[in-house]
């Protein structure tokens, strides 16, 4: 009997040591960055990020670490004042930049980031390859930082029909993020125009049936009718996607829109070409 | 990721959807993408559509890890799952923040200024907090967090919570506890259901074993909590760092704080354990009560151990 229980404790103690996945590689992680202490914020951002975690987990594809302040945006040594820490004192899991191998950004307007903080974020896209991956009032953010709206590739012009039905037409329908989408989609949501882009340095993957919007609505100041509604592009040798899609809360449990924000990180984390 | 664990985690997300779908309670863990559950209700839209009428109660699922050296990586899965339990059932809104901002009446931006509309603790109805070690409160939003709680609202907390604000007293009182080690690390236990007419612990068998990371809570009082469950420290290996005399070692609290409801539980500490439907069970129904949606009895009882 007592030989019996070592027996099954020594297996016991194999089957666990054996489901520790210590030789696997770690999974690639995401960091779903949501900053919203300086501006309005959207009812959606909590369901958009929780999404994000959802998709990553359940299919394996990355791990998300959800923050809504911007204190990982950083490559140096992140540090704290005496007497926080726990009985080791050893600083385990203080993540920063270099901890993550994309962003999910959902934040809105001006952020508090330092100089340092700011060149490191460019960095971190431009310089490591790493992927940046931004929806809806990404757009809005950041305005007084030239550079950063030369990453996303184009800035908010308000949101002239407000909330509609737009008609999306796919572009390009090999790339990974609009291989599920139908060639003509309808979305309900807040329509954003976008301004200082070139299509010389993004590639358009969507736009807004323009014949379908009422062009001559007062916020509406582009004339020749190009309204994109995603894109991707490079940012040096970083991957950027970005989507107007995604105002409601509701809107992100279209699976049509949790794809493509899906299937673009994936393409960001260079999982799919 | 190998082929075979792709399955074995595909298999296991179905398994789990059909077991918890099977029940209902809580919503579906692996719940089909985009399902549309709990929608139709008032709606979420935002500037420029009518002013929203909400419907569903409110809650700020808070996470301030910045000022410690120990963010744990269950930290992010606990929010989005908590998110999601509200959101499938329609019991209530999450807005989740790492920052403590809307920890306030009137919260203002990282400049100073007010800010634009947007949630305050005038507008939500509890708090689920996961934050850790000293949480960077002004003295005058530790003031209104504690009016916000003693004036009838929710505050639900998890795990690393029982760390929070060493400096602050009240919070002590509030919480009903303090942290003092964890003397097991991760380790296979009992736990004492204590209370199975509880809403947060009516899932739990009377004795049932657990693998978790056990807080050792220290500096509460049986005359101002209702201890769920407890760990059966007889069961566990003797070790230096405990330090309760009389065993008592509870792992679940439900209390009030004036005329709001309390709820506090260590269990939590790797993501994993939030895939556990009766450890996610246990926080939905405790947050469910805090908001008043349903009734438990939090009346103080003294410790008794069977002999």
């Amino acid at each position: 009997m007592k030989r019996g229980l070592l027996a099954a404790f020594v297996a016991g103690v194999i089957l666990v040591a054996g489901a520790v996945p210590r030789a696997q590689p770690a999974r690639k992680r995401v960091l779903a960055w949501a900053d919203v202490r300086n501006g309005y914020q959207h009812d959606s951002i909590s369901h958009a990020v929780a999404t994000i975690e959802r998709l990553g987990r359940e299919s394996g594809a990355y791990d998300t670490f959800i923050r809504t302040d911007s204190q990982l945006i950083t490559k140096r040594p992140i540090t704290f004042p005496a007497g926080t820490g726990i009985a080791s004192g050893e600083q385990f899991n203080v993540r920063n930049l270099n901890d993550f191998d994309a962003i999910f950004f959902f934040g809105v307007r001006e952020i508090d980031l330092s100089a340092e903080q700011r060149a490191d974020l460019l960095s971190f896209v431009r310089d490591d390859g790493k992927g940046f991956v931004a929806a809806h009032s990404a757009a809005t953010a950041f305005f007084s930082w030239p550079e950063f709206g030369k990453m996303l590739g184009g800035r908010f012009d308000e949101h002239p029909w407000n909330v509609i039905d737009g008609t999306v037409v796919v572009d390009d329908p090999t790339f990974p993020a609009m291989r599920h989408l139908p060639p003509r989609a309808v979305f309900h949501d807040e329509l954003y125009q976008i301004k200082d882009f070139s299509r010389d340095n993004i590639h358009v993957l969507a736009h807004l049936d323009a014949t379908k919007l009422d062009l001559t609505a007062p916020l509406v100041h582009r004339k020749d009718g190009d309204f994109p509604a995603a894109w991707s592009k490079s940012y040096g040798s970083g991957r950027v996607f970005y989507s107007i899609l995604g105002h409601a809360a509701e809107d992100w449990d279209n699976p049509l829109l949790q794809q493509m924000y899906f299937q673009a990180i994936r393409w960001s984390l260079r999982q799919v070409e | 990721m190998s082929k075979a664990r792709w399955t074995t985690t595909a298999l296991a997300v179905l398994l789990c959807s059909m077991w918890v779908l099977a029940d209902q309670q809580p919503p579906a863990a692996g719940a089909q993408a985009g399902a549309p559950q709990g929608r139709g209700q008032g709606g979420r839209g935002g500037r420029g559509g009518p002013p929203r009428v909400r419907t569903r109660k409110v809650v700020l699922a808070w996470a301030d890890t910045r000022n410690g050296i120990a963010q744990h990586e269950s930290v992010s899965h606990a929010l989005a799952v908590i998110e999601r339990l509200g959101y499938e059932s329609g019991a209530y809104d999450t807005y989740i923040r790492t920052d403590s901002n809307i920890v306030a009446n009137e919260p203002k931006m990282t400049t100073g200024q007010p800010a634009s509309g947007g949630p305050s603790l005038a507008s939500v109805d509890a708090i689920f907090f996961l934050g850790h070690r000293d949480v960077p409160l002004d003295p005058q939003q530790r003031v209104e967090l504690a009016e916000f709680v003693r004036g009838g609202k929710g505050f639900v907390a998890s795990h690393t919570a029982l760390t929070a604000f060493d400096s602050w007293p009240e919070f002590g009182d509030l919480l009903g506890a303090r942290y003092d080690d964890h003397p097991w690390n991760t380790a296979s236990g009992t736990i004492i259901n204590e209370d199975p007419s509880f809403p947060a612990t009516r899932h739990f068998a009377a004795t049932f074993p657990l693998t978790d990371e056990f807080y050792q809570p220290k500096a509460f009082s049986r005359d101002k909590l209702r201890v769920l469950l407890r760990l059966d420290v007889s069961k566990m290996p003797p070790n230096p760092n405990m330090r309760r005399a009389d065993n008592d070692f509870p792992l679940a609290w439900a209390k009030m704080y004036g005329k709001g409801r309390v709820f506090y539980s260590s269990l939590g500490h790797g993501a994993e354990m939030w895939d556990n439907r009766d450890i996610a069970q246990m926080y939905f129904e405790a947050i469910k009560w805090s908001l008043g949606l349903t009734e438990g009895d939090a009346t103080p009882r003294p410790l008794f151990i069977e002999k």
